[in-house]
This record gives C-alpha cells, structure tokens and sequence, in this order.
C-alpha cells in the first residue's frame, strides 16, 4: 500500500478551485427555483431630500408585476438594518427609505416580476416626488454649525465621540526635542468583490421554513439578525452562504436586500431572487476607510519617539450599518506600530455624512493604523536627517520583549521586527540600491525606496473584544466526523469565500488522521448544516476556525484511541494515526487498520466500556488573545517628475504569518492583498462630489488595478509561530494590504524628497505627484 | 444591467442597413461592436427601439489595399488591425496605436468603424487617424461620400456621420518610407481610455529638416483634433532644437476636459509633455 | 458644475433682450425642446428630448426667471427631472451693448446634475454641457441674424412698395 505523504506545509493547490474555474460552482444567482420572482430596487438619484410623495400605481399596473412596496408599506413589517457597535447616535435604519432619503443610492421602493427586465420597467414607472435637500459629503463640513443635518433626532451630526486620554502624552510632548505635526488621510475606497451581493429567499409555508441563501461571509450571525428583522425564529430560518465570489469585509453586514427579499417571499409565497448590479454595489454596498487623522508626534533627535497623539474624524456614511462605529477603533489602539511608542492618546470623532456608509473592509482599522505609524517613522526621518530604516530599528518592540504590552492596551503574541525588517533589506540590497538612487539623481531622475514594516491584528478573537450586543463572540466552532467509510466530514463555522481553508483544513485533518486528503471533505455556509459558528473576517478563518477544528480532531483521536487499544491491547497515549492505520507508536509497523476501528465505533457489535457508538466531535474555541502578524515591505519606485506617474521597479515583502500550513495559499493571500493596498497607494478612491452625487459608479471611473499597473512581487517570509494557539499560525488574510499601502507612499515620498515634499494624501495619482512638484519648483 | 426592450435585426448587406434606418428613424440605431452602445442600453441611459446589427455584413470585415491605399472595413476588430501584415507594414503607426485601446476583449470586439464614429472624446484611434490623413467613407440612401478625418470630427461624440447613414471603411495612403511615427497615450487608470494620447508622424528631407509633420490629439478636448500649431512650429526645421518649443503649443486654443481623474490644466500639461515625447520618438525612428 | 462664460450675438440689446424673453422664440433655440408652456409671470414649464450619441433621454422642467431688469439682467432658476438624472440650479444673464449691432452675453451659472447621467457619465458631462450652450447661442445668433434679414427684407419690400406707389401716384 502506497505510503500517504504529509500534506500541511506542502504546496498544494487550491481544492475549491476546479469547480470555480470550470463554471461548476454555484453561487447565489446560480439558484433557480420553480416560480421564482425577481426583485429590483429603486434608489434614490439625491444625497439628501424629502420624499413628498411615491405613486406606485402606474408600476403595479404592468403586466407581470407582481408587487411593487414603498418604505411606507414595510414600517412595522419589517425590523431596522441593525448596528451592533456602540454608538452614542444609532439611527433607525429602515430597509427602504420612509420620509426622506440620506444617500445616492439608498433603496426607496422594490419591484417584484416574473423577470428581472419586467421589475426594471416597473421601476421606470414609479414617480417619486422629491424635495431636494442641501448635503454634507465632507466629515468636517458636517460638524459645522449650520450644516445640514441628516438625522433631525440628533441635533446635529455626530455619531460619537470616543477618547482615550493619557496625561503621559503631554509629558513626552514637553520633553520632546520636536513635535511633529501631519494631517494624514485614508480615503473612502470600495470593496469591489468580483461577486457583488445577492440574496434569495423562499418560504415554505407548510413547513414553516425560511431560507436564505445569501452572498456573505457571516451565514450564521445574518441568521441571527434576520430572526430579529423578520419575527422568525432562528429554528425556522436556514441560511446559505454558497460559492461566495470575494467579500474583502463588506459581507460581514447584513443588508436591506437581505430582510426584503425574505419578507417578499413570505408575503407572496414565491421565491424571490435580488441580485446586486456594479452600479448598486458602488452606491449601496459599505465602502471602507474614510478617516482623517490630526497627529502630534514627540520624538528625539535620534529618532526616538516618545509618544502620539491623534485626533480622528470618521466618516461613517448616512446610517450605520452592521459593525460602522467598531472599525475606527483598531486605528487608534494600532497607532503605535511595531513601535514600543511609550506614550498614546487619541479621540475620535465619528461623523454622519450624505454618503454610503463605511465599515469593515480588508484591514479594518488595522491599514489605517499602520500608514499612520509608518508615516510617522518616515516623518521622524525626514526630520533629523536619519536613515528612515534606523529609525525603524531605534523604536522597534525588541524581540526578546514578547508577549509585548503596547500603549494601546493590547498584548503582541510574538514578533522578531528587525529580523523582517532586516532580511527584507538584504533582499532588496539596500544599501546598492540607495547609491543607486543618489547616481540617479545626478541625473535628474527620481527614484525612492519605501520601507514599511507592519503589524496587525488577527484571529478575533477573545469574545470580550466584540461588540456586546453581537449574537456571536470571537470563538469559533468546528465538527469533525468520521463517516462509516472512513471518510471525514468537517463542518466548520467560518465562512470561506476565497480563502481556501476546504484545502488547509483538509490538509490539517489529513496528517492528524493519517489518511489522504482527498478523503476529507470541509462543508461550510450552512446553518442548517453546521453547528453555529461566526464566520470568516479579520484573518480569523485559520487562526480561530483551524484550533476550534483542532480541538475536534483531538477528541475524535482520543475515542478511537480508546477503540483501537481495547482491539490492539495497548495503552492508547501509545497509538498513533499514520497510512490509514492505528499504529504503535514505538513500531509503525505494528497497527490495525483504521477502517476496522470505525467499523467497530459504527457498528458497534461489541460493546465497549465508556464509548459512545458513533464516531463525531464538535468544538467551540474561545481564543485567549489576538495574533499579531507582522512584516516589513520595500519598494523602490520611480516617479516620472513630468508626469507625475510613479512606476514601480522592485517590491520585496517579507511577511511573518507564523506557522505557514499551505505556502501557496499564503502567497496567494500576499499576491492579492499587496495588490489592494497599492490601489490605495496610487489608484483608489470613491469619489462623491459636493452635492452628494457618485462620481465613481462603474469601473469605467474607479480604478481598481489591473495587472499591469502592479510590480512583480518577490515574495519571503520569517516565521514566528504564535504561542495562541495550538496550530502556531497567525493570519495572513490582510497583511498585504496593510504593508504595502504607507510602503508605496513612503518610496513615492522618497523619490520626491529632493523637491523638498514631504506628504501628498493618498491616492498618489500623477496629477496630484506633478501638482506638488510644480508647487514645490515654484516655490523654490 | 436589463435593458429596455428592443427589436433586434441584422442587416446582411450595407444597403439593408441603411433600409432599416430609414425605416427606424430616430429610433434606429446601428449596433457593430456593441461596446460603448450595450453598456449604455444596460444602464437604460440609451433605450433605442430597434437595434440594427450590421456586425453580420462581412465585407465591411477586411482590409484590402486599392488604388494605392489601404482600406479598412468599418468592422474590422482592434485585434485585427492591430496583427494585420499589410497595416504593419504600411501604416505601423495604426497597428500601434490598436494594441493599446482598452483591453484584450475589448480589442476582440470593438472595431474602428464603432470607434470612429462614436467619437467618444478619450478614444485612440481618432488621433492616429488625424496623423495619417484618414478618409473615411459614409454611405446613406443617397450614395456615399468620403471625408477627411481633418472634417469628420464635429464636436463631443458628433461627427460628420449623419442620422441614417453608416460609416463603412477607411482609406489611408501609406506611410512615406523613411517616416517616423509612434503613439503615446497616458491611460485613465480605470477604463484604459486615453487621458491624452498623441499621434505623431514625420518625415524628413534631404537635409534632416521636417517636411511633413503630422499631431493628432486624443482626450484633451471634446473633440479630437490636429496640433497644427505644433505641426507649423516644427514644418522645415530640424527635430532636435524645435520639437520642445513646437510641443508647447500642443492644447493651444483648446478648451481641455475635466474630470475626477484629470484637471483642465494637467491634461494640457500631459498634451504637451506626450506631443513631445512622441515627437521625439518620431524624428528618432525617422530616416532623412 | 459651474458654466460662465459669454458670447456676442448680433443684435442690438434691446433685440437680444426680446429674444431671451419670449418664451416661443426661446423654445426653438433650446435645443431638444419642442414647447414652453407659460405658468406664470416669468414662469415657463416645458420637456426637453436630448442627449449625447446614443445617451438619450427626456427631462420635464421648470424655468423661472427673477430679478429682471431691462434689458441688461436675469436670473434664471431651473429644476427639471427625467428617468436618467436630474439638474437643479439657477444662473444670470447680463447683456452688455457691444455697438450699436452687438451684444455680450455674460452667463454666470451654477447647476447640479444627479442620477445615473452624472454616475455613469461624469467625465463628458461638463462637455456636454458646453456644447449644448453652444448650440443655444448659435441657434440664438442665427435667430437673431434672420430676424434682421427679415425686418431688412420687409424694409425692402416697403420702399420698393412706396417707390411703386410714388410712380403710380405721380404717373411716371
């Protein structure tokens, strides 16, 4: 019999993908069922006005329109899109607008047909009479007294204000030798998954059942709200999260769209199908970031620094969706970096504009915080004269240090900073390629070497870390079961929707069980399926999905342990699982098969003693702390001075995810978060202009990048096992996005320093670059 | 992305077409590559009653040489014109300036007919068709006519193609041997649309002094149009000393866009920079 | 979207300023319009078919004119709507006499565009907008250029009548 090779830390390829590539997976707009209906949603073309007035009746006049609602027809039916976080201000979020509409692009009516084209012109049909009212699209602007204000309960429009003061803060800022002054801005950006959001739901009456499947990354925790929304209890709720084409944290939320279709559904009896467009997921699908950071900073001359001080405006859009007033949070907390800044205090000021709101998007929080901190390094850098790679060195967490306590109240699990930062350097050849630029600048050319060294939180985490009225906590679930072929079946609570753990967990369940991997087969996204779970967001899948897996496995292990020493008549902490056997461990080659001892669990023919029949373990893993990835990525770029257009000549990453269990998957993850935090760097931005109108509605304007206007990745890693948890692994889901962003800045800067520039906001686009140069010579 | 409804008919020949649009009126329009038309019908931004689609009539599908110049059928695909043999050799400059319109699908569908006559203000191929004296042929009920891509550009996305009438193909002499050309574009990071783009050519006489100089400009205004400021400036002077003092008249007397991606005045600027740049390259590859 | 800009017509200002002021004139100048209904005094309702290429569509709107002052200044306040977008905004107009036979058109507006128009089409919408201003005051200039043509013409045709009428009268 062949021998079974070991499978984690292989390369192997994704599982998930042959069915993605050869049309066979299906996603939400693949389910067709017998008499479903579409619907298709009205939005509203103003930022900001009364609805005076809605006449339905010429729409409900077509032929082969089967129901057309107004907010007004849902008041009491069903519940608010709800917000879960904290907020001083939560306005009641209707699923369609009743009275006055806050954004472009906020659901106003819905019209269900037997088609989606007949809905469409149902809604050509609808005459809504507005009022138009002044916008506030600017956060600051919206604080000002007189702006208009969107939410007339509130007075005004502040969501909250948070604070963390520390009186040590201005101490360092007396001793300091330099504060430090910035105005830094992360702008709004989009998602973009390449699936938008959809959702189907049928009722069956009889039954009855409700279910939903829905493109998110929270199938359980949607379930929850939707019980909530509808008045159902969660018993007759299924929700499905099929094949989900990418969510980059704007499918961990519950939407409008989702309560609607499932209230249609149970009012009309029919299925009901609502597939977002591009246009509507540009509008009305959560957008990411959006806030400005005020910073002081205290530093030595030789570069220390001693503390930071930030004050932040948050835009969180017209309402607030799901989790809006949690994100702006982990900027504050991660402001100090890798950095053992002593001294942190910041507030921030959450702000109602006439926009879409914002919320999760990869990173969270976390790519806001360190493009602050990295900024702030360079900054101190470019201050005293220091090489921006020492002043890295003189203010990392040293690695002896760990479990680090920060200034910002959190505990770094592991970390070896100045070994990524180091090994990221040789790669590039540092020091070859700084006398490389000083030769070009003799010639007039402009080249700049950005280094950014990151750290961030994943595998959320302890359940006190998330927002009390949230259903779920930071825990998560797995089930493993051995089925009577001696197949395994693992039913996971997260929600992969690209991150492939169906490859890493059946990788993992493979090597503990000593069988093969394609004998492991990972369901997820189905609540009537698998136990409740939280889902995948914040680098969480692996990191708390693989131990709550892991746990799992342990307890199979140990039953059939059990079984398998009262068949082999030896202790069972001698046995071990390897080549589809039971074996000694001492001698391999002194084993039964592992299909006899399922074979006695299933069958069960003799008894044993303290041994349930049946071969299945279920695991909740509640983690103790987050993991702290961390990394340090250069890039050398050259900005074209004429132009402005900055083009990349090298880009090393250095990632430090902990324990690598599939190195592909690891470097796909870096490959395309690298890539998202570019297009903020120098391409990205959701743009809306002064009266509130999108001005990035369709791809044609937002640039999401292609490949060519991304550099070629040399890719390398250190590995600093995490001691949270059982597997070592840390998270990788958002470390490229979170290094690559304040790095492509820091080389653009870096290349534009002879100009005497020292910060252009983000995105760094050529008209922007060019416009600092010219004001920069003009000056000069 | 459900369009309005709409009639669909297919047109086997130039002359069916043009029946059909009589026909249709104003609520006629021709469908060819579909790709600034289709994106439009799917927003409901245009709701035309019959599309007329005329992507069936083959002989608008090729390039053939006659009468000393080389023809272009209005369908011919980007891709096409971008690997055709005859327009390498003869019209380099066209090749060029196809194999950096949009993307690869975009290549494959889209043809110069569509292009050309949509006039969408960001297009490619409007310049390189200015810089080599492009003819373009418009048949309607009443015969054809040909017109020179220097008066086939009316204003925003309106050119001498009237109501009821088709473009059908493309006339151009060859390149002058010796000539040098090039196409600069600076893409809109989203669409691949040219923020500007610059067709250069020039030719140089016995004594290394331009004697022909060709600018076409794309992107800058509503319209795209000839640099014959440019063109004047650089006319019977050697390259090297005049190109950068040409160059600078390039968005002379031109109102320039604005949008979220680009300024009034950086696309100027861009104007000027490229029409350098690709005069440069232009008088490097010439040959005197 | 600010438009501000001005354009000499060839007319006297009087003459421009009766032109800008009825409404029936007005309504072939617009381009795309076929009607302006009056509503009031110095209101004019009215739908417009236009567009750019195969972007087409039909708005309905009002247009109201305030601060009036002959014949030099008004303002004109417009709100219209169609399935595509809307545009609200308001603008002034000042006839400068430029000579006797020539009058400056300063226009000075402010408009916001909304809906799917300006999502889907910011970058031509400015342009757009121009060009239909333009085609405004060509049609205006031509308008006024006939109407001279026509009162020369009549004028014509008056003295050859009186000249006719002399002969007849004096028998020569």
């Amino acid at each position: 019999m062949a021998v079974i090779p070991k499978f984690v830390g292989e390369r192997i390829k994704r599982r998930e993908d042959p069915r993605l590539i050869t049309g066979t997976g299906m996603y939400v707009d693949d389910v067709r069922l017998p008499g479903m209906l579409s619907a298709v949603v009205l939005r509203s073309p103003h930022a900001h006005a009364k609805i005076n007035s809605i006449d339905l009746s010429k729409a409900r006049a077509l032929k082969g329109v089967v129901c057309v609602l107004s907010g007004d027809d849902l008041r009491d039916k069903v519940g608010p899109v709800p917000c879960v976080a904290p907020a001083d201000h939560v306005p009641y979020h209707p699923v369609l607008a009743q009275g006055k509409v806050r954004f472009v692009g906020e659901g106003v009516a819905v019209a269900v047909a037997s088609s989606p084209y007949i809905a469409q012109d149902a809604l050509d049909l609808i005459d809504v009479d507005y009022d138009p009212l002044d916008a506030v699209v600017d956060p600051e602007k919206a604080l000002e007294p007189g702006a208009p204000v969107l939410h007339e309960e509130f007075g005004n429009n502040s969501v909250t204000f948070a604070s963390v003061p520390n009186p040590a803060v201005d101490e360092a800022m007396r001793k300091a030798d330099k504060i430090i002054k910035a105005r830094l801005v992360n702008q709004r950006l989009a998602p973009i998954p390449m699936e938008p959001r959809g959702a189907v739901a049928r009722w069956d009456g009889g039954y009855k059942q409700l279910t939903v499947w829905s493109s998110t990354q929270i199938p359980h925790l949607l379930r929850s709200q939707l019980a909530e929304m509808l008045k159902v209890g969660e018993n007759r709720i299924r929700v499905i999260a099929p094949e989900v084409g990418g969510g980059f944290g704007c499918k961990l939320n519950v939407y409008a769209e989702e309560a609607l279709v499932a209230h249609l559904s149970m009012t009309l009896g029919k299925p009901v199908k609502w597939i977002e467009r591009r246009r509507e997921n540009f509008a009305g699908t959560t957008h990411g970031r959006d806030q400005i950071t005020y910073l002081e900073v205290a530093a030595l001359k030789d570069g220390t620094v001693t503390a930071v001080k930030a004050h932040f405006v948050c835009d969180m859009g017209a309402y607030l969706q799901l989790l809006t007033p949690a994100i702006p949070g982990f900027s504050g907390l991660m402001m100090t970096g890798c950095y053992k800044i002593p001294a942190l205090s910041f507030d921030q000021q959450m702000v109602f504009t006439n926009k879409m709101s914002t919320d999760a998007y990869r990173g969270a929080g976390r790519p806001e915080a360190c493009y602050i901190a990295e900024r702030v390094m360079d900054m101190v850098a470019a201050e005293f004269g220091l090489d921006p790679a020492d002043v890295r060195r003189k203010n990392f967490i040293p690695k002896e240090a760990f479990p680090a306590p920060t200034a910002g109240g959190l505990v770094y699990d592991s970390g070896d900073y100045e070994l990524s930062l180091n090994k990221a350097l040789e790669i590039v050849g540092y020091q070859k390629v700084r006398a490389e630029q000083e030769a070009a600048r003799k010639q007039g050319r402009y080249i700049g070497i950005g280094i950014a060294s990151y750290v961030e939180i994943c595998g959320i985490g302890p359940s006190a870390l998330l927002p009390p009225k949230l259903k779920g906590g930071g825990w998560e679930s797995a089930t493993i079961r051995m089925e009577p072929d001696c197949k395994v079946t693992v039913l996971t609570g997260v929600s992969p929707h690209g991150q492939g753990q169906e490859t890493t967990f059946a990788q993992i369940v493979a090597d503990e069980l000593g069988i093969d991997i394609d004998d492991v087969n990972v369901v997820h996204g189905d609540t009537a399926v698998v136990q409740y779970g939280i889902g995948t967001f914040g680098s969480r899948g692996t990191t708390v999905g693989g131990p709550a897996l892991m746990m799992s496995v342990g307890k199979l292990q140990e039953k059939m342990k059990k079984i398998a020493s009262t068949m082999m008549e030896v202790p069972p902490d001698q046995l071990i699982f390897t080549n589809r056997t039971v074996a000694l461990a001492s001698d391999p080659s002194k084993s039964i098969p592992l299909q006899q001892v399922v074979d006695a669990a299933y069958g069960y023919k003799q008894p044993i003693p303290g041994v349930e029949p049946g071969l299945d373990a279920t695991s909740f893993y509640e983690p103790q702390n987050c993991t702290f990835p961390f990394g340090t990525h250069v890039a050398v770029v050259e900005v074209d001075p004429e132009t402005g257009v900055v083009k990349f000549l090298r880009y090393v990453a250095v990632d430090d995810c902990g324990r690598i269990l599939s190195p592909l998957l690891v470097e796909g993850q870096v490959h395309g978060g690298i890539a998202q935090g570019i297009a903020q760097a120098l391409y990205e931005e959701v743009v809306y202009d002064e009266s509130g109108q999108l001005l990035t509605a369709t791809l044609m304007d937002y640039a999401v990048p292609k490949a060519h206007m991304l550099p070629r990745y040399e890719l390398s890693a250190t590995v600093t096992p995490s001691p949270v948890n059982v597997l070592g692994v840390k998270g990788v889901g958002e470390a490229g996005t979170i290094g690559s962003t304040p790095c492509v800045v820091s080389a653009v800067m870096d290349a534009l320093k002879p100009f005497g520039i020292r910060h252009i906001d983000m995105p760094l686009k050529p008209e922007k670059v060019w416009r600092a140069i010219r004001d920069a010579q003009q000056k000069g | 992305m459900f369009p309005a409804s709409f009639e669909y008919h297919r047109a086997s020949s130039v002359k069916e077409a043009l029946a059909m649009l009589q026909q249709y009126g104003e609520d006629g329009k021709i469908l060819a590559g579909g790709h600034s038309l289709i994106p439009m019908m799917k927003l409901r931004l245009a709701q035309p009653a019959h599309l007329v689609d005329i992507g069936g009539i083959r002989q608008l599908a090729s390039i053939r040489e006659e009468g000393g110049k080389v023809i272009i059928g209005g369908l011919v695909t980007h891709h096409a014109v971008e690997r055709s043999d005859v327009v390498r050799a003869k019209l380099g400059m066209l090749s060029e300036c196809a194999a950096v319109i949009g993307d690869t699908q975009v290549r494959n569908r889209g043809t110069i007919g569509g292009s050309l006559a949509h006039a969408d203000p960001a297009a490619d191929y409007p310049a390189a068709v200015l810089a080599l004296d492009g003819e373009i042929k418009i048949e309607g009920t009443g015969g054809s006519r040909v017109v020179k891509a220097d008066d086939f550009f009316i204003d925003l996305m309106t050119t001498a193609v009237q109501p009821g009438e088709v473009l059908t193909e493309v006339a151009f002499a060859p390149v002058a041997s010796g000539a040098g050309f090039t196409y600069l574009k600076h893409r809109q990071p989203a669409s691949g649309f040219a923020m500007v783009g610059v067709a250069a050519l020039l030719t140089l006489d016995k004594k290394g002094n331009c004697d022909r100089v060709r600018v076409g400009i794309t992107g800058l205004g509503a319209k795209p149009f000839r640099a014959k400021a440019v063109e004047a400036a650089l006319l019977g002077k050697a390259p090297a000393p005049a190109i950068a003092a040409a160059a600078a008249h390039a968005a002379d007397g031109i109102d320039p866009l604005s949008d979220i991606h680009a300024s009034a005045d950086f696309r100027a600027e861009l104007a000027r920079v490229y029409t350098r740049r690709a005069l440069e390259t232009a008088a490097a590859r010439a040959k005197a | 979207m600010k438009l501000s800009g001005e354009q000499v017509l060839s007319a006297p200002r009087e003459r421009v300023w009766d032109l800008f002021n009825n409404p029936e004139r007005l309504s072939k100048l617009i381009p795309g319009c076929e009607k302006l209904d009056v509503l009031g005094p110095d209101e004019y309702g009215g739908t417009i078919n236009v567009g750019v290429a195969s972007v087409k569509g039909i708005y309905s709107g009002k247009l109201k004119l305030e601060d009036k002052r002959a014949p030099e200044h008004y303002k004109m306040v417009v709100d219209g709507k169609g399935k595509q977008g809307f545009m609200r905004g308001s603008g002034t107009l000042d006839l400068e006499a430029k000579d006797r036979n020539l009058t400056v058109v300063k226009y000075n507006g402010d408009v916001q565009i909304g809906g799917p128009l300006v999502q889907v089409g910011q970058r031509v919408i400015d342009s757009a907008a121009k060009m239909m201003l333009g085609q405004f005051f060509a049609a205006a200039d031509a308008e006024l250029k006939a109407e001279a043509a026509g009162t020369v013409a009549r004028q014509g045709i008056f003295i050859n009548f009186w000249r006719w009428l002399v002969r007849l009268l004096s028998g020569k």
